[in-house]
């Protein structure tokens, strides 16, 4: 005796999609924030491409995309994960300079001989005014 | 007055407290708690609670929750009146 296979993805029968009795968007939502939450763990890497424009773009159309299917929670939680990637990764540039200073950012190419020779790429200055002194006691 | 307007209200009071300490953090306490990642998680958490109440709601909480890991003060960068 043999019985009929169950329909694919439908234990119930009829026409509806069987959906888990799990609230997999906010497990999904949930997630997406923690791995935000936790942005300063990240690869830097992969920091640099989501901060990097394209990744920006590509992120941010994710979040549209998400609030136009109808769940504007997994939206939100895409930027959230957006801006903490962007404030982690902005943070850690400025690491190594005292808050409150002035800083001023390279924004050319050009380098000094010593920072050809050390491989350095400064990216920016704080102090920028050395005090020198004669030699005394000679 | 209606609800979402006075809620709306009370968000933006709680940004012009983030953007108006022109000097310093706007507190040690929450300065701290916004590197710990536990308390980042709540917050979001909080957004996207929001964002299923009122989009639009959970847009100034988001804007608020940036101010407060990101430590953005709006208006500290520029000098109010000449020197």
């Amino acid at each position: 005796m043999s019985y009929p296979a169950p329909p694919f993805g439908n234990p119930g029968g009829g026409g509806a999609i069987y959906n888990p009795p799990i609230a997999s968007k906010w497990i999904f939502t949930g997630l997406i924030v923690f791995a935000g939450a936790v942005a300063d763990r990240w690869n830097p890497n992969v920091r640099k491409a989501i901060v990097h424009p394209i990744g920006f773009f590509l992120t941010a159309l994710c979040a549209i995309s998400a609030y136009q299917l109808g769940f504007p929670p997994a939206a939100f939680a895409i930027l959230f994960l957006l801006l903490s990637v962007w404030a982690t990764t902005m943070s850690n540039y400025t690491e190594g300079f005292l808050n409150g200073a002035s800083v001023d950012w390279v924004t050319n190419g050009k380098r000094w001989w010593v920072e050809e020779v050390l491989k350095e790429r400064p990216l920016a200055i704080q102090d920028k005014d050395v005090a020198t002194y004669p030699v005394e006691g000679t | 007055m209606e609800y979402d307007t006075l809620v709306s209200a009370a968000l933006i009071a709680v940004l012009l407290y983030f953007s108006l300490d022109f000097n310093k953090h706007y507190s040690p306490m929450f300065h701290g708690a916004a590197r710990h990642p536990f308390m980042r998680f709540l917050a979001g958490l909080v957004v996207t609670l929001i964002a299923a109440q009122n989009p639009l709601l959970a847009a100034i909480t988001l804007v608020i929750v940036f101010f407060w890991i990101a430590d953005i003060h709006l208006l500290s960068s520029f000098k109010l009146s000449p020197q």
